[in-house]
């Protein structure tokens, strides 16, 4: 698999992260103030549902220990002691496109 | 079609059977668009009526989507009801007055009693199925331990 | 690394006011010398004057085991009695609350008026020979006074008045409680398996919010949650937290939660919207001001373990119905045992309890510190929880990291 079509944009309210399965992997859509970004279902730290989680403006937040990380440059905020991974996203006609050649795991201990 | 009062006791009863699976979403389906949920207790110290939840449909489902985040009572909750009384209120809704028992049994296998009360609802049966305008959970039992995030 | 049972059963590697023994929240003896040297001699909540509005009025309570009742009397003043007759010491007021003309006891029919005067012995002339006489046979009066609406007692006729005993503290809470016109709207009573202080410091500790998801989502992620300094009562050992140190308002989330909204409406006069201040009275009384309403924590020991949690809230006297159900919504989304908090912080003590009990856990931890400058601290900080626990060694006599060994020495 390489780029998928996950969801629609109408799909993911804004400021809202939503669970979508496409094929084997489950991922996340976040509508951050009309930008759409996908990543992994859990939060690096204690594999936490990040879809429990929060948008603040640019920020993701996990709603656990509040691991904070700037979505669109991927820089660590708050809390947050080890990167978000990230699928590239893109937005075509409405339609929110992932590239998913790879699944994006942690090496959770 | 008319609505039983067959079918308003299964509504009843099947409210407090997805309440005790914890079936969140399948219970909220059971409510009109615009249901208000309140768990109210006459207070002999205050000497008035107290309302201890109040909810909205919104308010209700964020609760709900909330409890797995929650630090909450561990252990499962059974519901005992039986519909005492429906009247009428025209074609379209119906009063139902159900006395409801709540058993609480923790992990480890204990059961009490955990609360006493009546379901006042008010039911819309101006559909092809009824379904919960209003509910107050009048409780009897105002002492429940830590109490908990649930409806009852 | 795990600790060996050496060092499990050390004190912790801290100074010696950031550990507290976990026998003061279970040890029977540590227990009967807090009613008498702390509890007996401290200012102990009531109730709130909106619930004995007229003469006649009255609420049943304990202290220490003692039943009382408090009474507003003819003279309008609000007085407390031990709730005990004088002749066989039956409880002579047994419902919670409601109004009465005088005291008579069920027992045998023995008579008070609402000053606590003996105003009837049945068939007095049995007496006439021994006594004692009406004059010799009043209830015992305890000592009552009032602040911003609150009702207070304390059995020690010796200790500094109430306003004195509140001191500075009162800037928390004084003028918003003066502004307002406040009434009783929700009481709650929850019997918990745990001490009175964990209760009492679990309202203290800020640090346990990240124990609560709607902490966690409303206050923990407003990034000036931090702003707040404690401001203590180093005296009296009491504490608050209102505003940050530019004297701006602390702005809870509430929108962060789903299903709720900001409370922008029915902010109570003194605060802005949003705005949550606390204050904790030494030694378990505190008084939460969230936007929209008022929540007094108070609780009654009935022994180390078994600790009654009462919960009030307050609204606006004379509101429409309207503002007084949203106003109780707003409470009783945080409070109350249905609840998103309230339901979470009696299982925090109730779970603390089970595992100090019997000894799997021997110490308290209190040693956060986080300085905010000016030699304040903040609101995660433990030094609130520090100055409580010195206050209790004031009390009683011994250090809180240490009150077995000294009692066995001193034996």
């Amino acid at each position: 698999m390489s780029w998928q079509q996950v969801c629609t944009t109408d799909d993911v309210d804004e400021d809202a992260i939503e669970e979508f399965d496409v094929g084997d992997i489950t991922l996340l859509v976040a509508n951050a103030g009309g930008e759409y970004y996908a990543f992994p279902p859990n939060c690096p730290h204690q594999e936490t549902p990040l879809s429990m989680g929060m948008i603040e403006g640019e920020t993701l937040i996990c709603i656990k220990h509040l691991w904070q990380w700037n979505l669109r440059t991927g820089e660590l905020g708050d809390n947050a002691e080890s990167p978000l991974l990230k699928y590239e996203v893109k937005v075509e006609e409405g339609a929110v496109m992932v590239n998913l050649e790879k699944e994006l795991k942690y090496n959770y201990q | 079609m008319t609505i039983s009062d067959d079918q308003i006791k299964n509504l009843i009863y099947k409210s407090c059977r997805l309440l005790d699976a914890e079936e969140f979403d399948d219970y909220l389906d059971l409510y009109t668009e615009d249901f208000e949920y309140k768990v109210t207790n006459y207070s002999p110290e205050i000497k008035s009526d107290q309302e201890w939840m109040d909810a909205n449909r919104a308010e209700l489902k964020g609760l709900l989507a909330n409890v797995p985040l929650h630090f909450r009572l561990l252990g499962s909750f059974m519901r005992h009801a039986t519909v005492y009384d429906i009247e009428r209120n025209g074609a379209d809704t119906a009063n139902a007055l159900t006395y409801v028992t709540i058993y609480y049994t923790t992990p480890e296998g204990a059961t009490s009693v955990w609360a006493v009360g009546r379901y006042h609802d008010k039911i819309d049966v101006s559909g092809d199925t009824p379904l919960i305008a209003d509910r107050n959970m009048k409780l009897e039992t105002r002492e429940v331990g830590i109490g908990t995030h649930l409806p009852m | 690394m795990p600790r060996t049972a050496e060092e499990f059963l050390s004190p912790p590697s801290v100074p010696e006011d950031c550990y507290v023994s976990s026998s003061v929240y279970t040890d029977p003896d540590l227990y009967a010398e807090e009613e008498e040297k702390l509890l007996r001699r401290t200012w102990k909540f009531v109730c709130h004057v909106s619930e004995v509005p007229n003469i006649g009025d009255y609420r049943t309570h304990d202290w220490t085991g003692v039943p009382l009742v408090t009474v507003r009397s003819p003279d309008k003043k609000v007085r407390t009695f031990v709730n005990s007759c004088s002749h066989r010491g039956s409880r002579v007021v047994r419902y919670p609350a409601g109004n009465m003309k005088h005291m008579t006891c069920f027992f045998h029919l023995w008579e008070y008026d609402l000053y606590g005067n003996c105003t009837y012995q049945t068939r007095d002339e049995g007496y006439e020979a021994h006594g004692p006489t009406k004059e010799q046979a009043g209830l015992r009066e305890v000592r009552t006074d009032t602040f911003c609406g609150l009702v207070f007692m304390n059995f020690d006729g010796n200790a500094a008045p109430l306003r004195e005993y509140i001191g500075e503290t009162a800037t928390a809470f004084e003028s918003i409680f003066g502004e307002n016109d406040f009434e009783i709207f929700h009481l709650n009573r929850t019997h918990m398996k745990g001490n009175w202080k964990a209760w009492f410091l679990t309202n203290c500790d800020f640090y346990h919010e990240w124990g609560h998801q709607v902490n966690r989502s409303t206050n923990l992620t407003s990034p000036d949650y931090h702003d707040r300094p404690w401001r203590l009562n180093h005296a009296q050992g009491h504490g608050y937290t209102a505003r940050k140190l530019d004297n701006e308002p602390f702005v809870v989330q509430y929108k962060n939660y789903k299903g709720w909204k900001n409370r922008d409406g029915l902010v109570l006069r003194g605060l802005q919207p949003g705005e949550l201040v606390l204050t904790d009275l030494f030694p378990n009384t505190s008084v939460f001001m969230r936007t929209t309403c008022v929540r007094i924590n108070h609780s009654t020991p009935y022994g180390p373990d078994h600790t009654v949690m009462e919960e009030r809230g307050l609204g606006i006297k004379g509101e429409s119905e309207a503002d007084r159900r949203q106003r109780a919504k707003e409470f009783t989304q945080v409070w109350g045992p249905y609840s998103r908090n309230g339901a979470e912080d009696v299982a925090f003590v109730e779970e603390s309890h089970r595992c100090q009990e019997f000894g799997a856990n021997k110490y308290d931890v209190i040693s956060r510190n986080e300085p905010i400058g000016d030699g304040l601290q903040r609101p995660q900080s433990d030094a609130y929880v520090r100055l409580f626990y010195d206050k209790w060694g004031d009390y009683m006599g011994r250090p809180a990291n240490n009150p077995k060994n000294l009692m066995t020495a001193a034996e």
